[in-house]
């Protein structure tokens, strides 16, 4: 089997990217050509990292374009190895659970992840914005955080919206400190017509700090 | 102008096999697309990288993919038939076959048979060791002991 051997790169990247991470990084060790091939896999979906010091994972990640992370423990990951982090230039989508039933565990992880991010497009947040921590106090979540004024973030995605003050609160301070923001997609739950109406002039009423930020309200 | 469910167009193989499709058909491979709208395709379209074999089933799933292409983005019955047939379409070949339909999908840019050939590639090895992977691939390992040693505890956290 010739072809094999002459499979190019682009090829064997993308059979990696249909792998977990872990088995990705297992064919390092087959040659030299294969040793960080799988580093280069576009497409990352981290569920969970159980490593105890997952430092040389998260440097191999390095060239990443799309990730996505699954669970609040790994983005916590992110926040404690901090100084392994690598800067991820090539990454423009990222994709980020902070809160599972009710508890927040990880957005304060946030802020340090994106300034390792020059050229984010688009950042989704796929559970719900407010949570309370393991001391049952209301987390201050995304509200205490410092963004870096030069994050580049476009489109700002949010998946359970409630329409509580909390929330909308979080997604001023979106606003106010994104400051390249252009459109804020937001995935709303309402019991009624009034509540919709509510919701939604409560999050068109907000003030921005790039005036032609639009907002999108959907209703599921 | 004829519609592109009418309009024919005759694909040749590198061993010289001629397959007559609609241009619908066609058009699923982004490459013959590009010679379609360039006007080049008055006669047979030559593929000097695939053959009649893989040719064929190329087009067998190019028909199917767009017989039963799903109505919109929610048609999600749509959707988990054309999986099933992909799935079922991928068991016929060996390893081999499935490296050539690779190469070919990737020549004639076919982005949906190259995605669903590599996850095929992907599932077939996720649980093989190292040395099985290598025969697979025809790899020779290049490391010194020293080397391979140093890769194991630079990726420890994927060899635990």
């Amino acid at each position: 089997m010739d072809t094999i051997s002459d499979l190019p790169d682009e090829i064997i990247i993308k059979i990696l990217s249909f792998l977990a991470i872990d088995k990705a990084a297992l064919t390092s060790i087959l040659s030299k050509r294969w040793r960080d091939l799988f580093a280069f896999t576009p497409n990352i979906h981290l569920y969970f990292i159980t490593s105890y010091n997952p430092s040389n994972l998260l440097k191999g990640l390095r060239n990443v374009k799309i990730l996505n992370l699954y669970s609040p423990e790994t983005v916590k990951i992110f926040g404690i190895f901090r100084e392994a982090v690598p800067v991820f230039e090539k990454l423009y989508h990222l994709s980020i659970t902070t809160v599972v039933e009710g508890l927040c565990l990880s957005a304060s992880s946030l802020p340090s992840l994106m300034k390792k991010c020059p050229n984010l497009q688009t950042l989704v947040i796929k559970g719900p914005l407010c949570g309370y921590d393991k001391y049952q106090h209301v987390c201050s979540c995304f509200s205490g955080c410092y963004y870096p004024l030069s994050s580049p973030v476009k489109v700002l995605e949010l998946a359970k919206y409630k329409g509580s003050t909390r929330e909308l609160g979080q997604i001023k301070h979106f606003l106010e400190e994104l400051s390249c923001l252009e459109l804020v997609k937001v995935r709303a739950s309402a019991k009624d017509d009034k509540e919709k109406l509510r919701i939604t002039t409560d999050l068109l009423e907000l003030p921005r700090a790039f005036s032609k930020c639009r907002i999108q309200v959907q209703f599921s | 102008m004829a519609s592109s469910s009418t309009n024919k167009f005759v694909l040749k193989s590198n061993d010289d096999v001629s397959f007559e499709v609609t241009e619908a058909v066609a058009r699923e491979f982004q490459v013959i697309a590009h010679i379609i709208d360039d006007d080049c395709a008055k006669k047979a379209i030559p593929l000097s990288n695939v053959t009649g074999e893989i040719l064929s089933k190329m087009i067998e799933y190019g028909k199917k993919h767009i017989e039963e292409a799903p109505v919109d983005e929610e048609d999600e019955e749509g959707k988990k038939k054309l999986q099933i047939w992909d799935e079922e379409f991928m068991k016929q070949f060996n390893m081999e076959i499935v490296f050539q339909l690779i190469l070919a999908s990737n020549y004639l840019n076919n982005k949906g048979l190259l995605d669903l050939t590599c996850c095929t590639v992907a599932d077939h090895i996720k649980d093989m060791t190292p040395d099985e992977v290598r025969t697979l691939f025809n790899v020779k390992n290049d490391y010194t002991t020293e080397e391979e040693e140093e890769i194991r505890k630079e990726n420890s956290w994927a060899f635990e």
